[in-house]
């Protein structure tokens, strides 16, 4: 694979991933912002 | 040549994979606690308003037969999630039907039955924006606060509840004594084999202060503070506390028990002969300069039989039920 393409690839991968964790983060942040301390304790186990 | 596609096919699989895994662990590990089972109107609110609306044919509030209808100045009544159902069929029972106004979401301001929880409505009961309000006994920050405002409260007890402890329904404790929860609680114990479960950290969890279950735990606690171990919080198992009514028939989650304690079980039959340890009082809080005369007058109706019988088949404990 050309150096250029495997780089390109590289970053496309990474920056997906970086956006994966960082919708994550947000998707759990909205969670507990609306999470009742029953619903958390039932959750937990 | 086809070594070096080799090592670049790997290391793109390996970031994807890194990626994934990540993601997987916080999913596992946080994102997954905060999942609320509840419906989308549960979801808004911590109580279904909608659910207990006086004067709705729909509503799931109880309805006594009452002599009594209350006309000109009417309280203003507000109160605790814990408490609403209750409240609500007070006003039901007591008051003309054009003087709560729901429109969908919320009470107007012109309504007479507002729902601001307990520290909204202690703030509410001093502001002088609400007159009669239904909540535990309030906490050392809003005596202050009532202080400060010139106001003294006057609490009316109404009715008893438990005060419990939940855990998840597939803990495999059922039990503890008062002092293995105040011990859980103060940091003591980390683990819940200490107390006859499994191998697995404490998460003690607390409540926003102010709120009423925060102020009934600091009183339970007599003193001895509270701490949360981080271990707990990121591994472990929860621990909870909340009223009985509330954390049973109301908030309806499922996937959460109550313990007992001291071998005892927080049913109602307990509560009122007082054999479950934690029991206390909830109260009509007014504020003793208001002299709105319709005040002593719904005072009198929630503690004559009607209003006790409304106190009872709303989930709760009468104050006179052991006598």
């Amino acid at each position: 694979m050309n150096e250029t393409v495997f780089r390109r690839i590289l970053t496309a991968v990474t920056v997906l991933g970086i956006l994966s964790i960082i919708a994550l983060t947000v998707y759990t942040w909205l969670l507990y912002r609306d999470c009742s301390v029953l619903t958390y304790i039932a959750n937990k186990g | 040549m086809r070594t070096k596609l080799m090592k670049q096919l790997a290391s793109v699989f390996a970031l994807i994979l890194a990626f994934a895994a990540f993601d997987l662990a916080v999913w596992q590990g946080i994102t997954r606690r905060y999942i609320d089972r509840h419906s989308d109107e549960m979801k808004r609110s911590s109580v279904a308003v909608s659910a207990f609306l006086p004067f709705d044919p729909d509503s799931r509030i109880v309805r006594v037969e009452s002599g009594l209808t209350l006309s000109g100045d009417l309280p203003v009544l507000d109160g605790a999630a814990a408490l609403y159902p209750m409240y609500a069929a007070f006003a039901h029972a007591v008051y003309p039907p054009d003087s709560v106004q729901f429109d969908g979401k919320d009470f107007t301001p012109e309504s007479a039955v507002q729902y601001t929880n307990t520290r909204g409505a202690y703030k509410a009961v001093v502001d002088g924006t609400a007159d009669v309000v239904f909540c535990a006994k309030p906490s050392a920050e809003q005596l202050a606060y009532a202080k400060e405002q010139g106001a003294e409260l006057e609490l009316v007890p109404i009715g008893k509840e438990a005060f419990v402890f939940v855990v998840s329904s597939d803990n495999p404790v059922d039990n503890l004594t008062v002092e293995q929860v105040r011990s859980i609680f103060s940091g003591q114990y980390t683990k819940w084999s200490e107390v006859g479960g499994d191998d697995t950290f404490i998460d003690a969890v607390q409540r926003n202060t102010g709120s009423g279950s925060q102020t009934a735990m600091l009183n339970f606690m007599g003193g001895i503070p509270m701490k949360r171990s981080l271990r707990g919080a990121l591994s472990g198992r929860a621990i909870g506390y909340s009223f009985r009514y509330y954390a049973g028939d109301m908030a309806g989650t499922n996937g959460v028990k109550m313990l007992s304690l001291n071998g005892v079980s927080p049913d109602a039959a307990h509560i009122a002969d007082g054999s479950y340890p934690v029991s206390s009082n909830f109260y009509a809080v007014y504020n003793k300069a208001n002299d709105n005369e319709n005040i002593p007058r719904l005072i009198d109706f929630i503690l004559s039989e009607e209003g006790q019988q409304i106190v009872a088949q709303s989930g709760y404990v009468p104050l006179h039920a052991a006598e």
